[in-house]
């Protein structure tokens, strides 16, 4: 079977072979000060910025392709939702392309359609935090207990009004984030940063190809 | 030629990958490290029991990263309890909904779930409607997996992953669902409500252990292994540091500006 | 249900009527504002007077790096700040990580008295890069050989305000607007850790006990607390707003929550106490 140059370069090794080879040079380059290095690296930055811009647009296609393959199976309950995704996504961009992001159009599209139905929807995270907090913050056992008081406290400590319940609030409040929860987060940001670093290791040695599907 | 102030980082660095490459060496030669019981883990199976004696679906999501965010990782992480809970779920013939919220995730996730079905026995049930892109954006992900819970009547709620302000409504939907929910994220502002609200959770770094936990990967084991081991170092430092600080000995803190 | 005393009922109460209450207790101060104080945190006055402090010609760096969805909390907290930093002899550049963070930026700008400052002059909105933290890194490297236009399109080698601003080392102050943690991390890593940039961290209010951590070891200059830090810096400045309008519900609905949290576990207690005294 003759190997073409294009099956070569899709071989998963290639790939491989090419981020281990960024990632040490990034590495590389926090460590040493060489010019060359610091140079290349540099490049190497911006054209990772350029194919995250590039991405984007993938990312647009990807999705304007899903949701196409949905409309024209007609998947019951879901293609007239896509028919409308695909329509306002059209309509934004073209609204976008005439008369610019800046435009008046394009901010009234953006700030009354798509700021107002985000803020709206995060703003659901209320209510299901009040029956989460009546339902689950239950004193079940000696920790639950702790967790109960402590969240009581912080809860207090972020409104304006907790130094007006007890004056104590603000210094207890800030007690508990200065010392207990910045010695666990400490422990948790050092095993977090580790673990990174041993998955960076073997992202970089190939034994780690999760990200290549 | 070293960047000043930086020489400490890359003696750490250093060590870490020198315990590493050892413990791989011995992993390599069988002599992997053991890892504790984690609760989170060992209830999958029972979440999807339940599910097939309900005749109701296993939701399953990977969170709201994809692979070019910081925490990709725990993208990753969650791909990897898909393909266990993917076996599972075809052992017991359970019907399995997974929905990601990035594009790119999407083809991973199937090839995740293909290839969980081909190693339980059963390649021929997999369907690609299990699989469900949302959308990129945050909370029209979070919505569209609401209504799958509440539409679907899912029995069972898997979420393993990066979330960020939609955790507490994914959770929350779920219990009203009904669905028993194991959650783990790596997000530390997001871990308390997963903590109240799901009936098991993985704190932080134990959704990193997938890997080693569910398939026994040696190269993840030596993995955990070498964390440990850094960790101590770390332990270590900051007690001796303690000391020498109480001494006012700035031996440690000078070294370390290095 | 059928033989349920009160303690059972009260311990299974609809979510809806606390949803009801939420939306009483939320809409009657926006309406009629009740005027509960607002103590000032030492980190709101750092950040204040770190502004005050800057010397004519500094440059600031806002980077909004958050969503229509968060603007609730960062969306006060950018308009107060900007406002500030307009009134001061300042160079100001806005710039966005994330996808909605140029709009946003450009919806703030909007809404703050210019004074006599020129765009392109004074200050710049640079728009949208992308990339993540690599962006980031990049941005603190070389601004220039990163951005080739502005948000507006305008070439940024044509701004007299880009002349002096080519990297991080050229920043006195840099403010992140964000609802992620991982954002505030990134600046850390990309701009503090090389660079000592100051980073001032106005993050929403779930995400400071995350951030504290770095304030204590200084890494992070100062932080910014949600709509909360919002209205602590608005009456710093004395200039009233959305935060301080916010305020009151803010703090009536932590109220409701927490009076929620309480009657909940006394209906739990009082049921489990009973189940103890039936087994007996």
């Amino acid at each position: 079977m003759e190997v073409t140059s294009m099956s070569v370069l899709k071989r998963r090794e290639v790939a491989v072979f090419m981020t281990a080879l960024a990632g040490i040079a990034v590495i590389a380059d926090y460590f040493l000060k060489v010019p060359i290095l610091n140079t290349a690296v540099a490049d190497l930055l911006r054209w990772g910025v350029i194919l995250a811009s590039f991405m984007l647009i993938w990312g647009t296609i990807s999705m304007i392709r899903i949701h196409a393959d949905v409309i024209r199976k007609k998947t019951p309950n879901q293609w007239y939702y896509s028919v409308w995704l695909v329509f306002l996504m059209v309509v934004f961009v073209a609204v976008s392309l005439i008369q610019g992001l800046a435009g008046p159009s394009s901010r009234w599209m953006y700030d009354s359609i798509y700021v107002a139905s985000s803020s709206t929807y995060y703003s659901i995270l209320g209510f299901y935090m009040i029956s989460a907090s009546y339902r689950a913050i239950r004193a079940r056992s000696g920790e639950a207990t702790l967790l109960l008081v402590i969240a009581v406290i912080i809860m207090l400590m972020n409104a304006p009004i907790g130094a007006a319940v007890w004056e104590g609030i603000p210094a207890l409040g800030k007690w508990i984030v200065d010392v207990p929860n910045t010695a666990a987060s400490r422990g948790y940001i050092i095993g977090l940063a580790i673990g990174a670093v041993i998955l960076g290791v073997r992202t970089l040695a190939g034994r780690e190809r999760g990200y290549l599907g | 030629m070293l960047v000043s102030g930086r020489i400490a980082a890359l003696g750490a660095l250093v060590i870490v990958i020198v315990v590493y490459a050892w413990l791989l060496n011995r992993a390599s030669k069988g002599k992997v490290p053991r890892i504790r019981k984690m609760a989170g883990f060992d209830a999958i199976e029972e979440a999807v029991g339940r599910a097939t004696e309900m005749g109701k679906p296993v939701f399953f999501t990977p969170g709201i990263s994809g692979f070019d965010h910081a925490d990709s990782p725990q993208t990753i992480a969650g791909l990897t309890v898909l393909r266990h809970v993917a076996k599972l779920t075809a052992r017991y013939k359970a019907r399995l909904i997974a929905a990601v919220s990035k594009a790119t995730v999407l083809p991973v996730a199937e090839e995740t779930v293909r290839q969980g079905y081909l190693e339980a026995g059963r390649p021929e049930a997999y369907e690609p409607g299990m699989l469900r892109y949302l959308s990129d954006e945050q909370f029209a992900w979070a919505g569209g997996c609401i209504g799958i819970m509440h539409r679907e009547g899912i029995a069972t709620n898997i979420m393993v992953g990066n979330f960020m302000g939609e955790s507490l409504l994914l959770a929350e939907a779920g219990y009203q669902a009904g669905a028993i929910q194991v959650a783990g994220t790596a997000n530390r502002s997001q871990i308390g409500f997963f903590v109240t609200v799901a009936d098991y959770c993985l704190i932080g770094e134990e959704i990193f252990a997938a890997g080693a936990y569910l398939f026994q990967d040696p190269v993840q084991l030596a993995g955990l292994g070498a964390q440990d081991v850094a960790k101590w170092i770390a332990i270590g430092a900051v007690a001796l540091g303690i000391i020498l600080n109480v001494l006012g000995i700035p031996v440690l803190v000078n070294l370390l500006k290095m | 249900m059928a033989g349920e005393d009160a303690w059972t009922k009260l311990g299974r109460i609809d979510p809806r009527i606390l949803y009801a209450l939420l939306i009483i207790v939320l809409i009657i101060p926006i309406i009629t504002p009740v005027g509960l104080p607002i103590p000032i945190t030492d980190q709101t006055r750092k950040t204040y007077e770190a502004v005050e402090k800057l010397p004519p010609g500094s440059v600031v760096v806002c980077s909004m790096d958050t969503s229509g969805a968060a603007w609730g909390e960062n969306g006060p907290q950018a308009v107060v700040v900007l406002k500030h930093l307009f009134q001061k002899p300042l160079k100001i550049v806005v710039v966005g990580f994330e996808t909605d963070g140029p709009m946003l930026g450009q919806q703030a700008l909007l809404q703050i008295p210019k004074g006599e400052k020129k765009y392109g002059e004074d200050y710049v909105n640079l728009g949208f890069i992308a990339g993540g933290e690599t962006a980031r890194a990049a941005f603190g490297r070389d601004i220039h050989k990163l951005v080739s236009r502005d948000f507006l399109g305008n070439p940024i080698d044509k701004l007299p305000i880009m002349e002096k601003v080519r990297n991080a080392e050229d920043f006195a102050l840099f403010f992140t607007f964000t609802s992620l943690i991982s954002a505030v991390e990134m600046y850390v890593r990309q701009l503090h850790a090389p660079y000592k940039t100051k980073v001032v961290a106005a993050i929403i209010g779930l995400g400071v006990p995350s951030i504290v951590p770095y304030y204590n070891a200084g890494q992070v200059f100062s932080i910014l607390s949600g709509s909360l830090g919002a209205a602590e810096y608005e009456l710093l400045t004395k200039m009233p707003g959305e935060g301080v309008r916010l305020s009151d519900a803010l703090s009536l609905s932590t109220l409701l929550v927490v009076a929620c949290v309480v009657v909940g576990n006394v209906a739990f207690l009082a049921v489990k106490k009973k189940r103890k005294e039936e087994k007996r």
